[in-house]
């Protein structure tokens, strides 16, 4: 993956020579010098372009962790992600590990939502999951909304344009070394909607009632459960509210947790039994 | 009645049996908690096998006259050295079990997330320990490397058989502990797990 990411090498080239022209700090009395002035500029040349380096080489590992990520799951880890860092995301504020939250959530939300390279799962999203995951798209996608502070700013600027190309094969080599062992959209079109109204009616969605005439059922895989769980509390769906009768939202967000959670467990002792 | 002449080679060796004593008291109570199954009492039980041979070791080099007639030569202060080494990293070791109790950490999940690992992950001989910490972030440690490293320093790598080749510790923020659906974290920690293991 690697080799395919250039950089700017004139973007680059003007951040070697700011490099070069910082100054030193300097002792009382003395005069102040610069880094080019101590070191010769092959020197600096190659700590800017090994500190690059391993932005990058750690980026195309966190990028490439996400993209996994939602091919063992499927959309459950973009909402959990979103769910969890949203109000803490640093969106324009990357370290030299992690790329900025911008570009893993619009890295993500393309994955689940294109055809061909990736996921595809908007064939088979009800309207308000695509709408939610969209609008994150949306927000991800528009210009930096707030100032970068951090000191790996000027590097990160280059490292995203990198990125660019190599995030279609990110996709195309997560799909590819997880073929066969995917979680994909056709198990979870199979299953979710029936598990989403178990969770409606207030029951733990741990079975699929495949043929409601012979009373024949199936254990529901824990990828199912959890995508489940994230699309009701998505779908703005009261029903398991009102059969709560709570109307306080984190209420009945801990008790469809729970619910989920459940699920899980007598899924988890159904296995068992069976075997 | 004067103590005998020289004494200080029994006293370090005591001191260095007391202190794995009052490690098995701990290690004993960690036991009794319960866990999720496998990592946490896997990890318990390499700390009390080990902390077992320390201790009956020491044992016997205080009923080994020749070494209690000096005072403690270089051989036995080396020798006495890694293994209080060896105690303080078991002792340091059962951090990654506090946490991971059945009350206290997402225990749910566990089940699905080994079916998970089993799924994609090449390597077999696995386990892992899921434990909820005051560090508000998901985070996967692979730990085995570390084990090894320090068993082999003292000479006690023959302990590690039967250890699972691949061992990790799972953090989740404990705060979210209950709410399973979050935990969907985990599958980035996988990612990362899946590169490691491919490359």
């Amino acid at each position: 993956m690697l080799p395919l990411i250039s950089v700017d090498e004139s973007a680059l080239e003007r951040l070697i020579t700011t490099y070069a022209m910082q100054p030193v700090e300097a002792k009382e009395g003395e005069t102040e010098v610069t880094a080019g002035d101590i070191f010769q500029k092959w020197r600096i040349d190659h700590a800017v372009r090994y500190r690059l380096q391993m932005i990058i080489t750690q980026w195309v590992e966190e990028l490439t962790a996400d993209a996994l990520a939602l091919c063992l799951i499927g959309p459950a880890y973009f909402f959990s992600f979103v769910y969890f860092a949203g109000p803490f995301a640093s969106m324009d504020n990357p370290s030299y590990s992690h790329p900025p939250d911008r570009m893993r959530i619009e890295f993500m939300c393309d994955m689940l939502l294109s055809q061909g390279d990736g996921l595809a799962y908007n064939k088979v999203l009800k309207e308000t999951t695509r709408d939610y995951i969209e609008q994150w798209k949306a927000y991800a996608s528009q210009s930096s909304t707030t100032t970068p502070v951090a000191e790996i700013t000027p590097y990160s600027s280059i490292a995203a344009q990198a990125f660019e190309p190599v995030l279609r094969k990110i996709m195309i080599e997560a799909k590819s070394i997880t073929r066969g062992r995917r979680y994909t959209p056709r198990r979870f079109q199979r299953d979710v909607s029936s598990l989403y109204e178990n969770l409606a009616n207030g029951i733990p969605p741990n079975e699929i009632m495949d043929d409601w005439a012979t009373g024949q059922s199936r254990i529901a895989e824990a990828e199912a459960i959890l995508n489940a769980g994230w699309v009701y509390l998505i779908s703005g769906d009261d029903r398991y509210a009102k059969l709560l009768d709570v109307s306080d939202q984190w209420t009945v967000t801990n008790k469809l947790f729970d619910l989920v959670s459940k699920g899980l467990e007598y899924a988890e002792i159904q296995r068992r039994w069976g075997r | 009645m004067q103590r005998q002449t020289p004494y200080l080679t029994a006293h370090l060796l005591q001191l260095s049996l007391d202190r794995s004593k009052a490690l098995r008291v701990e290690l004993q109570r960690l036991r009794s908690q319960q866990y999720p199954p496998t990592g946490p009492l896997l990890l318990i039980e390499l700390a009390i096998r080990t902390n077992e041979q320390i201790s009956e070791e020491l044992s016997a080099m205080l009923a080994d006259p020749v070494l209690l007639a000096a005072i403690p030569t270089l051989e036995v202060e080396i020798n006495l050295r890694a293994k209080t080494n060896l105690l303080a990293y078991l002792h340091l070791l059962m951090q990654y079990v506090q946490g991971a109790e059945i009350q206290y950490s997402p225990s749910t999940l566990v089940l699905p997330l080994r079916r998970l690992l089993k799924k994609h992950l090449r390597v077999r001989d696995f386990d892992f320990i899921v434990r909820a910490s005051r560090w508000y972030n998901y985070s996967i440690l692979p730990l085995i490397e570390g084990i090894q490293e320090v068993f082999s320093k003292a000479d006690y790598s023959s302990l590690l058989a039967g250890f699972p080749s691949q061992f990790f510790i799972i953090d989740c923020p404990v705060s979210e502990k209950r709410n399973v659906p979050i935990h969907c974290m985990f599958a980035h920690e996988i990612g990362t797990l899946y590169i490691k293991d491919m490359t």
